[in-house]
Order: structure tokens, then sequence, then C-alpha cells
């Protein structure tokens, strides 16, 4: 009945088991100790919602109409000790209901049901200073959370949310961060500027295992601007090399001859390794104005904004497959449409990225396994998304999204599990909205707490 | 998956004690139980396990262990957020060549949110969305529950028995409102819900995901009657028409094996869509009783209750050709124990189906080949009993010839029955301590 996948699940559970043991001794150290408080937070959700067009390559795993809905428990417990140790350990339950209709020759559909356990956060952290909100130097480790631009609603954060060699961009239904596994060490030195590194192990995409190492700053200029940069060294300690660089015969790099490419005398192969760069932009409108309304109208926290983010995923260019930057360079643009508080976010997303080979077969064995000349590079390169989001208070809420976007159908809870899923190889971690008809939508509500 | 378990058990339980801060106590309660299980099938219809496997041996001995744990968070006095998974081990054991076998397994219990205006027991008007467990005959403890599909189907029947856990889980909406007078409350429940597998092993029924809409009203007059009645249009929003609706679906004939067609000249064929009435009584003796009688007897002794359903209202051509055979009643009866035990209710059902109920099957097309048990099946009886023995740990167990299944760790029923002849009988005892 469990959906648990066995894999990712090795791989963090060194971490995930420390931190409550940690904790555990933490509080007995502290027994007494009225320092301490726990607060618990949690939500539940249910969720329906649709693949409206799909491109027709994908006809036969995921057709049109595909039908998606999904209950889901989210509980987690938030300790803070004499407000310098934080600890935060949650987990998600949830059960995915598919139902999709005919593939390609096909009479009937097929309708599916799955269990789902996901680790949510399992994080210790120590802060320096008085605040542990605003604290001068945060060191935490464990399984967390990571957003670095707080504007994106859906497409963005592409400095963890994509890959390089291969290239692919990962969105996730109001969930728009990414997950990370290691050391993330957070300063801010002066007031509005934000510097972190982090030390992360891959848990998701292959190789699995490899350490990458990254970079990312930020900085808020008064309440109009917000800008920020980031590096990240994908890969840059390996586990194992012969994964993280395959030699095998499919990975060999030729060049537009048909020649094999040596590194001297050794033959040269792709390999997942990569750094990417990002720079991203924000613009509030309302840091401007000297009121919070607009012509007699109240204007929501999160409205006229206008927010920028690109990312090369890849710098350096290989023959064939990797040989231009501009097929590994997103870029988006957002503006959050003024409701005057009617909802607490409406927000169009633009995104383009130049396809020469298609982002949506990724196998994983190695950086070109799966690679297609993508007869749809031409509309794959454009994406978009609507997003809106309502609070009503008493921690209920209503989300909701539509667009083609970087879908990916998966039988996890979020994508991050079931990009790399074992079960899923080349179809289920598959985009599925490639051309300029295909879209999407789903529809949440959620109580939280 | 034992390490999946210690990770809930430290993620969660353990801390949880530490809620000492006054305001979080106030707003996160935790609950859940723990229990161990076994049973055995006596005697079977399938005494090698040839349908329904190794499982369903005669004297096979099955045991279960399990765990829930269950939070309850209330942000607001309107809000309440309940959330809880269990976890379980089944090990089944026969004595034959190869029939043991060991299952584990986790599984989302509930995951809901409510909102509520008034008294949450009894509200002006209440919303709950998300996964939850719903119960409308209160007195019934074993048979009975039928309006659900979780627990009995129309098109073709079936109907489930799942000891200690009479009631149904449903994923959707409801919206709840309810009146109080004196001498009288009156509820009102509207569902809007999407239908789950019911069997593990089983397709179940595809279209999985259709949306099934249910209206209940229950009336309990002068502390002693309560009367319900429901109507439900199973899978009445279809997400797919070729799984609701499929093309090969058997086509009808009529009594002369004509075809039935419909006035466009199409061929009539089966559906899974129905429509299913219910009607539910309970009457409380001890109130007719004097008092110092009464006083002697538990809260639960002494009630009377009976329920029927129509398990779809349309006939449709030799296959389902008489309404009469696809009413379920069951009647039962708290025997008076004076506190010996919390209750001990005897239940016995009639189903006048003609056709096989021995698989829960994939489509709409009933089965009717005699297997020497058709007659025999239509009769049921258990008696299931409960006793607290001390705060928190109660026994309880049953024995009777039921709609039973045998059920994997993660607490679905298997496909098949093995319950149907007239010397065919079961029991299980369970050890729970709940929390």
């Amino acid at each position: 009945m469990y959906g648990f996948r066995e894999g990712n699940y090795k791989r963090m559970k060194k971490t995930i088991f420390m931190l409550p043991a940690i904790f555990l001794c933490l509080r007995a150290a502290f027994a007494a100790d009225p320092d301490i408080s726990v607060t618990p937070s949690g939500s539940v959700y249910y969720q329906a919602g649709q693949l409206v067009n799909t491109t027709l390559t994908s006809q036969d795993a995921w057709p049109d109409k595909t039908w998606d809905q999904r209950a889901v428990l989210k509980a987690q417990l938030n300790a803070e000790i004499r407000k310098h140790v934080q600890i935060n350990v949650g987990i998600e339950f949830g059960m995915l209901i598919l139902v999709q209709p005919p593939v390609t020759g096909a009479a009937q559909g097929t309708t599916s049901m799955t269990n789902i356990v996901d680790p949510l956060i399992a994080q210790g952290a120590y802060s320096f200073g008085d605040d542990s909100q605003n604290s001068p130097l945060k060191i935490a480790l464990g399984y967390f959370p990571f957003k670095y631009d707080a504007s994106a609603n859906n497409m963005g954060e592409y400095l963890f949310r994509s890959g390089a060699y291969p290239p692919f961009i990962i969105n996730t239904f109001d969930d728009c961060q990414a997950r990370l596994l290691g050391l993330h060490v957070s300063s801010s030195p002066i007031e509005n500027l934000n510097l972190d590194m982090l030390f992360t192990n891959e848990t998701f995409f292959k190789p699995w295992g490899d350490y990458s190492l990254s970079f990312v700053a930020g900085y808020k200029l008064k309440n109009v601007l917000d800008f920020g940069a980031g590096i990240s060294f994908k890969d840059l300690l390996s586990v194992d090399p012969a994964l993280r660089t395959p030699k095998t015969s499919k990975n060999i790099i030729y060049d537009d001859n048909g020649n094999v490419v040596t590194n001297g005398a050794d033959t040269s192969y792709y390999t997942f390794q990569g750094t990417k760069l990002m720079a991203r932009a924000s613009f509030d409108f309302k840091g401007l104005l000297n009121s919070s309304a607009l012509f007699g109208l109240p204007m929501g926290a999160n409205d006229w904004k206008v927010y920028f983010e690109s990312a090369i995923l890849g710098t350096t260019n290989y023959p064939r497959y990797f040989e231009n930057l501009s097929d590994r360079w997103p870029v988006m643009i957002g503006f959050d449409v003024p409701t005057f508080t009617i909802f607490d976010v409406l927000s169009l997303e633009l995104e383009y990225c130049h396809v020469k080979y298609d982002h949506y077969s990724f196998n994983g064995t190695n950086p070109v396994d799966g690679f297609n000349a993508d007869s749809l590079a031409g509309e794959a390169g454009f994406r978009w998304s609507i997003f809106l989001n309502k609070t009503f208070g008493n921690g209920i809420g209503i989300s909701g999204i539509v667009g083609k976007d970087h879908f990916r159908p998966t039988f996890a809870i979020s994508p991050w599990p079931g990009i790399d899923n074992p079960l899923s190889q080349g179809t289920y971690g598959s985009e599925l909205l490639m051309e300029n008809s295909d879209w999407h939508y789903a529809l949440r509500m959620t109580y939280s707490f | 998956m034992k390490r999946i378990f210690y990770f809930f058990i430290f993620a969660l339980i353990v801390p949880l004690h530490l809620l000492g801060d006054e305001e979080t106590t106030k707003k996160l309660t935790y609950g859940g139980f723990v229990y161990y299980q076994f049973g055995q099938i006596v005697k079977s219809e399938d005494p090698t396990g040839a349908i329904g496997g190794s499982q369903q041996y005669d004297k096979g001995w099955d045991q279960h262990v399990n765990f829930r744990l269950t939070l309850d968070a209330a942000p607001s006095p309107s809000v309440r957020i309940i959330g809880g998974g269990e976890f379980g081990i089944a090990t089944f054991a026969n004595g034959h060549a190869n029939g043991t076998s060991v299952l584990t397994a986790f599984s989302l219990k509930e995951a809901q949110g409510i909102y509520t205006v008034g008294d949450y027991k009894m509200p002006l008007f209440q919303a709950a969305l998300g996964y939850f467990p719903y119960k409308y005959n209160a007195p019934a403890n074993n048979f009975g529950e039928y309006f659900f599909s979780y627990r009995a189907n129309a098109y073709s029947p079936y109907i489930i028995n799942d000891f200690d856990n009479c009631k149904a889980r449903l994923l959707g909406l409801r919206l709840s409102s309810s009146v109080a007078i004196p001498s009288q409350s009156f509820k009102f429940d509207g569902l809007l819900t999407s239908e789950l597998p019911v069997a593990s092993g089983v397709e179940t029924f595809k279209s999985v995901g259709d949306y099934t809409l249910s209206f209940l009203v229950d009336d309990k007059l002068f502390k002693c009657i309560d009367i319900g009645a429901g109507i439900s249009w199973y899978k009445l929003l279809s997400l797919d028409q070729t799984q609701t609706n499929p093309y090969d679906a058997t086509q009808v004939v009529d009594k002369n094996d004509s075809l039935v067609l419909l006035s466009n000249g199409d061929t009539l064929r089966l559906t899974q869509q129905s429509t299913k009435l219910m009607l539910h009584v309970s009457i409380d003796l001890k109130k007719f009783l004097p008092d110092g009688f009464a006083s002697l007897l538990s809260k639960d002794d002494g009630i009377l209750y009976t329920e029927e359903a129509i398990l779809g209202l349309k006939n449709y051509g030799k296959y389902y050709d008489d309404i009469l055979k696809r009413i379920p009643v069951m009647v039962g009866f708290n025997v008076p124990c004076f506190n010996a035990v919390d209750f001990l209710s005897v239940e016995m059902e009639y189903f006048g189906w003609n056709g096989s109920l021995l698989i829960i099957p994939g489509n709409p097309t009933p089965t009717f080949t005699d297997d020497g048990y058709l007659s025999q099946q239509m009769f049921r009886w258990s008696l299931f009993s409960q006793k607290t023995i001390a705060k928190g740990f109660a026994v309880k167990g049953i024995i009777g010839k039921d709609h039973f299944r045998t059920i994997d760790a993660g607490g679905s029923v298997t496909k098949s029955e093995s319950l149907r002849g007239n010397d065919n009988w079961h029991y299980v005892v369970r050890f729970m301590y709940s929390f």
C-alpha cells in the first residue's frame, strides 16, 4: 500500500535518522529548561487537476484529459531551544489517484491509486546572535526546503530545480522551491543582504550521492528592488566518478564530422558535472508609492511586482548535444497582477528556453540518454502559467494554476522523488507540455495550522 | 518499511510529549491505537485457497499488529484539521506448503479539514474536505452501512464486512447541517465523493476517481428512535466514459435473450453507474423499561436496529431483472449483558441476490454460475462483542458467517469472500490499546 521510493530514502536515511536522535539528546539535556518551545504545524489539502492537452508522442502513457487528484496530510514539528537551536522534522502522507482515458489503440482507459509517504523536512540549525529569524550566521544540516527567489510562484528557481547535462527544468504546483540535503550556511552581515552557501548531496537526480557546492547572494534595496545571483558547482565531488562521467560507447563525444573527440590521448565523454549560474531581480512598484492604496483601492502585498530570473545550465559547451549555450539558458519573467486583495497572488509567468533536443525524455543513465532531435523545438521553448492563491483566514486557502509549464507526471506528491523514480525511466519523468496547444490546470484547497 | 515506522515514531510521536506549552496543547492533540489481533477461518467454501489464495485456507491462522496515530489540530474555534496514518504487519499461516506470508504496509487513514459554524457535533453548517471516515448507522457493528461502494455495490453486487470497521472511508466533500429541538434532532448530509479502490488485488471497477453524489438525512426522536434515509447517485460524474461505461460492456438481453435496444437503435449495455437508496431505523428499548431496571444495563444494551438498501433502482434485462434481489436487509440486536461486556450484538442479514458474491468483479456483468453456494449465501449472521478491561484497553471479538475477506496489513480487503456455505464460519479476537 505504501509508495515510498526506497532509493531516495536510502540516500537520506543517515541525515534523517541522526536528527531526531540529536533532538532527543538535547531534550534530555534541557529537560527542565523553560527556553524550549515546540510548535506544531501542518496542513491537509485536497487537489484536483487535469492534463488537458499533451504532446502527441506521450499519448501512449499520458493521454489528454488525464485526471489527477490527491489528498495529502503534512505534519511538522518545529522546536526552538534557547533561541539558538532550531530543529524541524516533518512528514507528508498522501493518496494519489490518476484516471487516464484510453491510450492510442486501446478501448479503455486506466485508473490507479497510490499511497505515498515522504519526508518533508528533517533539519537541525544553530543561529548565532539574539534573533534567530535575523541571525548574522546560521548553520543548518539536514533535509530542508530552499527558496532564494521570493517572487517566483511557479517557474524560476533554476539553480536547484534543473539539470545541466542534460538540461531539464522542474516545476511543482504550489511548491516553487527546492528540497535539498546537506549543509546550509546563511548569513546576513548587513541589513537586507543575504548570503547562502550550500554543500548538498544529490538525492533525486543521477548520479546520486554526488556533492554540489553552491553560493547564492541576494540584496533588497528599500522595498523596491530585490536582486540576487548564484553559482552552483554541480557534482563537484563525486562518490563514483564512473557514474558522473560514464565511459560507455553511448556516451562518447563525437564532433559534427563523426570523429571522436579526444582529450590528449583519452576519449572524451559527456559528464553530468557542470557549473550553473543564476541571476534574478524583482521590482515592486508599490515601493515607489507612499501609500498602501491606489485610487482608493487597497493593494495586496504581492500586487504590482515584476520579476525576472535567468540561468545558464552548464557553462561549458560540448559538441553535438550541448554545443550552444542558448540551449541551456532559460529566461523567466513574471508579473503579479494587481487584484486589490481579492487574491493574495495572481501571477502571470512567461519563460523561454531554446530547445534543440527534447527536455522531456530524461533517462538518466548518461547525460545523453533519450535525446532525440526535437521536432517540437520551436514550440517547446515558450512556457506560461497563471497562478493564484487566496488565504481566507482560519488557515483555509485555495490555490490554482493553469498553464503550459514543465509539468511532469509522477506517482509522487511532488515530482522530486518521481523525476528519477526507477519505475518511471523515460516516461513518467517526462515533460508532457510541449506544443503550443498543450496545457494543464489544478486547483487545491488547503486547511493549515 | 521498518525504518519508515521508526522514522514515524521519532519524527512525530516522541516529540509530541514535549508539547508542554499550554497554547500548543490547546491547538494540537493526538490519539491512536495499537492492537494485536488473531483470527481463523474455521470452515470456508475455499478450503484449499484456490480462489482466495493461501490466506483463505481452512484453519488458516491470521495475525495482525497495527499501530495508528492521529493528529487533531484546532487552529481556531471554527477550523479543525485531522490527519492520521496506520502501520501494520500481517502474517498468515495455514500449515500448508508455501502457505505462509508476511505483509507490512503503511496507509493514510484520514486527512481532512473541517470548517464549522455552530456546535461541532450539531453544527448549523459544517464543511469537511479531504479523506475521512463516515458512518451513518451508529448501532451497526458488522453488517449494514450499505450506502457507499466502500461497503456495497449495485452492478454487479458485492458486500464487504471488515471486522471492527463498520464504516466507509470517503474522499471528497461533505456538507452538513443539523437542527436540534426538544425531543428531536435532525441532521442532513450532502456528499460529493471520489470513488476509491475497495479491495486489493482488483482493478476495482475501473473509473476509480469518478464522483458520486449522495444525500442522507437522520432524525432522532425522543432520544430512543433513530430513523435515517439516503439516496446516492453512484459515479454520477464520470472522468472517463470508456471506463465508467465501457463500450465492450455486456449487452443487455431480456429473458428471451433478445438484445434490449435504446431509442436511438444502439444496444443497451451494462453500466457501473447506479442509484442507491437506504433506510435505517434503531430503537433503544431501554427507554420503555422501568428506570430501576434500565439502570442495570449498559448504554448499548437493548438497542434493536435494522438497515435496508436498494442496490440499484434500475433493472437491466435478464441480468438485473428483479429489484427485490438487490435489497440487503440487516437486523441487529444488542443483547442485554448487564455490564458484563460493553455490548454483545447479534446481527443477521438476508441478501437475495441470485448471482455469485464470491469475487468483487472488475465490471458490471454478474456471474450466475451455480457453484453450489448461490442459495446458501443469502443468509449471514454474526456475534460481535467488546469488553473494556481498563481505561484505554479493550478486547473485541467476532464470530460468524459474514462477508469476511482477509485484509492486508494496510487494511485493504482482498477481492474474494470465503464464507458462503451454511456451515462456514470464522472468528477474530483483537486486543487493543487506545490513547
